[in-house]
């Protein structure tokens, strides 16, 4: 029973017009970039960014919402522009990078239109794993000129860090962290 | 000074040199009339208590079970305190295995996260040059245990374990090996006032626990040059060497001597971990 009702559900997969109309995405790392912008003493904002991203991510033309993205981040590739402040970003005190190599966001429902819309997921970051939704734009997609087809989308949030345990220095160093991804995929 | 530089330094220095202060104390009038300065449990107690504190103050995220590594501290405080009091002291082999196996317990317990990605010979490699150089500097806090400047000999490379720490890895570490410079200065400045007082072989034990814990924590989770750690984790062996000085000199003098050869080379840990540009 459980065969057959496993096989039927495979059948109307195959057969309808939706996931059909599916296509994946490997991300581009060379064209993608995942940012941060964390307050400094309420001086200025920092920006940084990891510089060894990796996922896919499945575009659905006819019905956006089975679009779904996943990432992940080496977390030792933090790079904000000065070398003693990327070390003590990868320490404990932020993104502990020796016991937490990796943060990954998987999204788990996508709402608007092909265009623009909201994607929401799981942000995993220290060990814990909380809800973040993005805000996302489309930039274009196409053929490129090595005979692949392009999709490329920046998407935005804005995350409390202490809700991953990341805690010091708060409150001078403020809680919230906006994340922007600019994220570039060739088509499978 | 701004409202969260005075919390920084409550939390760090004054909180956990106050409770190592009372609770050494409380313990020295509830030991009146008893022979030996205090006892050298209280001074044990003393350090516990005051770290404790201080190390839940600095680190306010702290669980049980550990969820990341710096919960893994204050627990590892609990086996230098009452660990080595559970080790056979039947023969010197026998206190040489007891210790063997605390220090492995200790690695194991301090570096599990990491141990379960590296390959094994990589973690036996750790686990024997880490347990090496843990057991040196045990063996020098125990060296001066009993003597006058002992407490000096681990004072002074916990407080520039500090800075060096704070500067080349991070922080949080660097506030939990003020934490215990303060807790160490508090039953230091306890002492003085009392009566000149050896720190004795529990609150050595402690220490010196606290310290190897302390650093190895900043080098495998923080990235701690390696200059700066060896510099750092054999400074109480200077203490060793000069032993034979020190022990001719008067109480005071081998004190303020110990301390200020013991921070030698932290000192040269500073200096080269120091940035070549300005703190960010």
């Amino acid at each position: 029973m459980k065969t057959l009702a496993t096989s039927l559900a495979a059948a109307a997969v195959l057969f309808t017009g939706s996931a059909l109309a599916a296509d994946d995405y490997k991300i581009d790392p060379t064209h993608t970039t995942a940012q941060f912008i964390a307050g400094h003493f309420g001086f200025s904002d920092l920006v940084g960014r990891f510089n060894e991203v990796a996922g896919e991510f499945t575009l659905d033309a006819d019905n956006p919402a089975n679009n779904s993205v996943s990432m992940v981040i080496q977390t030792a590739s933090v790079d904000s522009n000065h070398d003693k402040r990327d070390e003590h970003l990868r320490s404990p005190d932020f993104f502990n990078a020796a016991e937490f190599p990796e943060l990954s966001f998987t999204s788990s429902s996508y709402e608007g239109s092909a265009e623009k819309g909201v994607l929401k997921g799981e942000l995993s970051m220290l060990g814990q794993t909380h809800p973040v939704a993005f805000d996302v734009v489309k930039i274009g997609e196409g053929d490129d000129p090595w005979g692949g087809y392009r999709a490329g989308y920046n998407a935005t949030a804005v995350v409390k860090r202490s809700q991953w345990g990341m805690q010091y220095g708060l409150p001078r160093i403020p809680d919230e962290v906006t994340l922007n991804l600019f994220v570039e995929g060739i088509r499978r | 000074m701004s409202e969260a530089t005075l919390e920084l330094f409550g939390n760090t220095l004054f909180w956990p040199l106050l409770t190592s202060i009372a609770t050494a104390a409380i313990g020295g009038l509830l030991l009146a009339g008893r022979p030996s300065c205090g006892a050298s449990r209280v001074a044990a107690t003393a350090l516990f208590a005051g770290a404790a504190l201080g190390l839940v103050l600095v680190h306010d995220g702290f669980r049980f079970p550990p969820a990341r590594s710096p919960d893994r501290l204050l627990p590892l405080l609990a086996l230098g305190s009452f660990g080595p009091g559970l080790a056979p002291r039947r023969g010197r082999a026998t206190t040489l295995i007891g210790a063997a196996l605390l220090i492995g317990v200790a690695l194991l317990w301090l570096l599990w996260p990491l141990l379960l990605r590296w390959p094994p010979q990589n973690s036996a490699l750790v686990l024997l040059t880490g347990g090496a150089l843990w057991a040196l500097l045990w063996y020098s806090a125990r060296h001066g245990a009993q003597r006058d400047y002992g407490a000096s000999c681990l004072l002074a490379p916990l407080a520039m374990t500090a800075p060096v720490v704070a500067i080349d890895g991070s922080l949080l570490i660097g506030q939990f090996a003020g934490v215990l410079a303060a807790t160490l200065g508090g039953w230091w400045l306890y002492s003085l006032l009392r009566a000149p007082c050896a720190l004795g072989g529990p609150g050595s034990d402690l220490v010196a626990f606290a310290l190897a814990a302390v650093l190895a924590m900043a080098y495998f989770y923080a990235g701690l040059d390696l200059p700066a750690l060896l510099l750092l984790a054999l400074s109480p062996l200077v203490g060793v060497v000069l032993a034979g000085v020190l022990q001719a000199l008067t109480v005071w003098q081998s004190r303020i001597l110990a301390g200020l050869a013991c921070a030698l080379p932290g000192s040269l840990a500073l200096w080269w971990v120091w940035p070549q540009e300005s703190l960010y």
